[in-house]
């Protein structure tokens, strides 16, 4: 039996709604469950989990009848979704309320419920979201049922407001595979046995890299588990490491050749390195280089803090610089942040410049 | 710290003059632009240098103001200084670019040239100390807020060993003032709207949606009940217009009611009956032959020649058995005649028939030209039979058309009531969907806020950096005045109390470096205090500065045209504590007599120049 494991596909979203990218990224989540039904018939698979968020919000009626056109094409693929936070299920809500083709099962119980296939032996558990927010740990307890069959979980959670649960105590609970989503990163854990896929498309430019699902197969005493991109667009981090002799064009140059090659794909540009104090980068001026989702400025004034640090017991500049790096705060970003603020407003504001600080 | 010599080649409109200076007090007089304050600026030039081209100077415009512009190549002049067995003379030449300098240090066992950065200055001392603390110009004018973070910050700094170029407190207020830039683009509705979007969404998240679900089951049923109802309707119609013409046909057809028909079909079968009676016995084969007419005529009359002819034989004496032939003559005689009797019978009643036969065809088939047949008979005995058969159609059409009646009344009573029930569902129902649009922009919006809300912690991240080093530089700066504070205090009220001659009890310093007289335990702000009162309260305070700083050394202190507000009571005051308890130079820069002759008249010493 093999199977495709799928979640957060958040059918709906808009991401970079008001970027010129943004047509094709809502584009690209539009279809991505045409293309994941395509893919199912193409690879003839024969199971299709769906571990919560296939829309992004409690969808609508037309939503779900899109959805299930969808599922209803597939010729010989069973497909299980649940759902998750973003789709929570509300009794008497069109979710609640639709009918499925009949290849669908849909567990919307907020309670643990199952689908049993007999042709694979195979028992599929889950429960959908009825809030936004589920703060128990009930996923660390739910156990395998020890009847001889296959069981399956198929659950979505993973952080402190939704659902926390540990890899470990899952996969301890007797389940031969538990099937996971609402992390948008894949993971793995407990060998292979504990899976989340992440969501197939990026929804955020904070997810970066490739986005995929997992094919999993499951036969008698054999299970194998693979994973697989998916995504039509990608988010890419780029490190730009910078040096005290870095002017602002010389900046703006070196982004825009990386700038220029893209091709589905927006880059988030984090700014690292020493620069020249008097240097501040202008992070809108580079944003509207085009095909830049975000820029984080990292970088840090390139002053001479040990010379600073090495100053008399009294000397206020070395007292302040040590107020911020020592007792281990030398490496706290918010302590190193506060310094450089101080040190920039105290230059900014000596006498005869900063050149005239001894 | 001790000025012996000040000789200026050219600066500003000062040409070529040279002053020697003693100990105590020195006045420098002079009219208004005779360069009194340009000989106090030079001063400071010649002591601490002056760049060209950046730096404070440049940027105050000294530089330029004092350029020569008569011989701007001679732009310079040299002052001597001495502190304990150290002598230092700073030659300045501001007309080359840079500025050069000439430092040279004689102490008692050498003479070099040094460095401007190994000028042995007093600890601290800095052209921008210097300003601030020694070099007394309008006090009143320069004292404020402005002077009081300035001396805390030099304080702290000079005190700390630190760099006099830094200005804590300018940086506190940069830091101040970019806090408030970060917080000002800090999207607070933002977060006051993700958090009423957070309160909506909980309660739409608690609200039932079980309500309005039997909206679609009902309108399914409503609709099945309004496609019967439709059908009824259409079937009653048809049915409707069928029996009208039914019966519209047999109103034609004469027929009025259903036993009429009856009536007359029972007739007519009656008639029939008779009619075939009639065909086969009296009308058809020998039964109604001319020659049984005949026979039965003949037989008449051969019975009336046998009675004749017997009369005859037996009157003539014939025998009995003579009249058995009689006897059977007459007996068909009788029989003929019964027969021909009842054939009459028959022939009238056929008449009748005939008549009535044709009388109800008439009836039923007006147009129709009845002869009375047989075969009509039996033609009416078919109509009639259909015509009670259509009969039996219409009370059959009937009966289902008032059950479709019934049936209709009944669904449409039904219906009437599930439209109501189906209203109410309606009702839950938009608002089932109302929730759901309303969840689903209430989703929406918070996506959409969700970039500004990681903007806004961002920034708040921002502007907790910002104030952290901003409380650190300020922790800094108290920690360094509240070890200045009490001596300072000290000082400064036993000065003030003494120049008021005990009109005021002191002064007190706040933690901010703000100044409040003392009367009577009461704190007066120097707003409260007159304009001479407030000058000796910061003159008191400078002096305490001065001598906090630099407890171990007489620094000389510059007075340009500062006593200008002091009332006669007031200058004396100073003058003779200045006199009394100051053991260091005292330059006096003025434009008028009064202190020339304050001194004489308290009988201070002091050496004068005129400008």
């Amino acid at each position: 039996m093999r199977f495709i494991h799928t979640a957060d596909l958040h059918l709906g979203m808009q991401p970079d709604k008001d970027k010129p990218w943004g047509p094709a990224r809502a584009d690209a989540v539009r279809t991505s469950l045409l293309r994941m039904t395509q893919l199912c018939a193409d690879e003839d698979i024969d199971l299709l989990l769906i571990a919560g968020d296939l829309f992004h919000a409690p969808p609508t009626e037309r939503e779900l009848k899109d959805a299930d056109y969808l599922f209803s094409t597939l010729p010989r693929t069973k497909v299980v979704l649940i759902a998750g936070n973003h789709d929570f299920v509300r009794p008497g809500s069109a979710y609640a309320r639709f009918q499925f083709c009949p290849q669908v099962t849909f567990l919307s119980s907020p309670e643990l419920s199952s689908v049993y296939f007999p042709q694979w032996d195979l028992e599929v558990h889950g429960f959908s979201y009825d809030a936004q927010k589920l703060f128990d740990s009930r996923l660390d307890e739910f156990k395998a049922p020890e009847d001889g069959r296959r069981h399956i979980l198929l659950a979505h959670g993973g952080d402190e407001s939704h659902l926390p649960l540990h890899p470990a105590r899952i996969a301890a609970n007797g389940w031969d595979y538990a099937a996971l989503g609402h992390l948008h990163r894949p993971a793995l854990a407990q060998d292979g046995r504990v899976a989340v896929p992440g969501s197939p498309e990026p929804v955020d430019h904070s997810e970066t890299g490739a986005h995929g699902y997992y094919l999993g197969s499951l036969k008698k005493n054999e299970f194998s588990l693979e994973w697989r991109t998916f995504s039509d667009f990608r988010y890419t981090d780029v490190t730009v490491n910078m040096t005290p002799e870095m002017t602002a064009s010389a900046l703006e140059s070196l982004i825009r050749r990386r700038a220029d090659d893209l091709a589905r794909e927006v880059l988030n540009i984090r700014l690292t390195g020493r620069r020249d104090p008097s240097f501040v980068p202008d992070c809108e001026a580079l944003l509207r280089i085009g095909g830049i989702a975000e820029v984080i400025d990292g970088s840090q004034p390139d002053y001479p803090l040990e010379d600073y640090k090495a100053r008399p017991a009294g000397d206020l500049l070395g007292r302040f610089v040590r107020s911020f790096t020592e007792d281990g705060r030398g490496d706290d970003p918010s302590a190193r942040k506060s310094l450089y603020y101080g040190l920039d407003a105290l230059m900014n504001t000596a006498g005869g410049g900063k050149e005239a600080i001894r | 710290m001790k000025l012996t010599k000040c000789v200026i080649r050219q600066f500003g409109p000062l040409r070529n003059k040279s002053f020697d200076f003693g100990d105590g007090i020195t006045l420098i007089s002079g009219k208004n632009e005779s360069g009194k304050s340009t000989l106090h600026t030079a001063i400071t030039a010649l002591l601490f240098g002056m760049e060209k081209g950046k730096g404070r100077a440049a940027a105050s415009g000294v530089y330029r103001a004092n350029l020569p512009w008569s011989e701007p190549d001679i732009y310079g002049g040299s002052v001597v200084w001495e502190r304990g067995e150290v002598k230092v003379t700073a030659d300045r030449d501001f007309s080359r670019t840079p500025p050069q300098s000439r430092l040279i240090v004689e102490e008692p066992a050498r003479v070099r040239q040094i460095t401007p950065e190994e000028v042995p200055f007093p600890d601290g001392l800095s052209p921008y100390v210097f300003t601030n603390t020694l070099s007394f110009r309008q006090i009143g004018a320069a004292t404020g807020d402005g002077l009081a973070a300035d001396l805390k910050n030099h304080v702290m700094n000079l005190r700390s060993s630190g760099d006099e170029h830094l200005n804590v407190y300018a940086a506190v207020h940069e830091l101040k003032n970019k806090r408030k830039a970060l917080e000002r683009r800090i999207d607070a509705a933002a977060e006051a709207e993700d958090a009423s979007l957070d309160q909506t969404l909980r309660e739409m998240e608690s609200r039932s949606l079980s309500e309005g679900g039997d909206y679609d089951r009902l309108k399914a049923e409503a609709d099945a009940q309004d496609a019967r109802i439709r059908e009824l309707t259409a079937e009653r119609e048809r049915a409707d217009k069928e029996l009208r013409q039914k019966e519209a046909l047999l109103t034609n057809m004469g027929t009025t009611s259903r036993e009429t028909v009856e009536d007359d079909l029972r007739r007519t079968s009656v008639l029939c009956e008779q009619m075939e009676i009639y065909e086969r016995d009296y009308k058809g084969g020998s039964t109604g032959s001319g020659v049984l007419n005949l026979l039965s005529l003949g037989t008449v009359f051969l019975l009336l020649f046998a009675v004749f002819f017997f009369i005859r034989i037996i009157m003539n004496g014939g025998k009995l058995w003579m009249l058995i032939p009689l006897f059977v003559i007459a007996l068909l005689a009788a029989t003929f005649f019964v027969r021909l009797t009842r054939r009459a019978d028959a022939n009238l009643a056929d008449e009748k028939n005939r008549q009535i036969l044709t009388g109800m065809l008439s009836r039923y088939l007006p147009d129709y030209k009845a002869e009375g047949t047989q075969k009509e008979a039996g033609e009416m005995k078919v109509y009639l039979e259909k015509v009670l058969q259509l009969f039996d159609y219409l009370a059959d059409k009937r009966r289902i058309f008032e059950q479709d009646t019934e049936e209709l009344v009944s669904l449409s009573a039904s219906r009437e009531a599930m439209n109501e029930a189906l209203n109410e569902q309606l009702v839950l129902k938009v608002r089932r969907e109302q929730w759901e649009l309303s969840l689903r922009e209430a989703m929406a919006r918070k996506e959409a806020l969700k970039p500004v809300l990681r903007e806004n912690a961002r920034l708040r991240d921002e502007v907790a950096a910002a104030a952290r080093a901003g409380a650190a530089l300020t922790m800094l700066a108290e920690d360094a005045s509240a070890s200045f504070g009490a001596p300072l205090t000290r000082e400064a009220s036993a000065i003030f109390s003494e120049i008021t001659g005990g009109a005021y009890d002191g002064l007190e310093v706040s933690d901010d470096l703000e100044l409040y007289a003392l009367s009577a335990g009461r704190k007066i702000a120097p707003g409260a205090l007159s304009a001479g009162a407030m000058e000796q309260l910061y003159f008191s305070f400078r002096l305490a500065v001065v001598r906090c700083l630099w407890p171990h050394e007489e620094m000389p202190l510059f007075f340009d045209d500062s006593f200008a507000m002091y009332d006669s009571e007031r200058l004396d005051a100073c003058l003779n504590w200045l006199h009394r308890n100051y053991r260091g130079q005292v330059f006096l820069f003025t434009c008028q007599d009064r202190e020339k002759k304050t001194l004489d008249r308290l009988g201070i010493p002091y050496d004068s120049f005129e400008l």
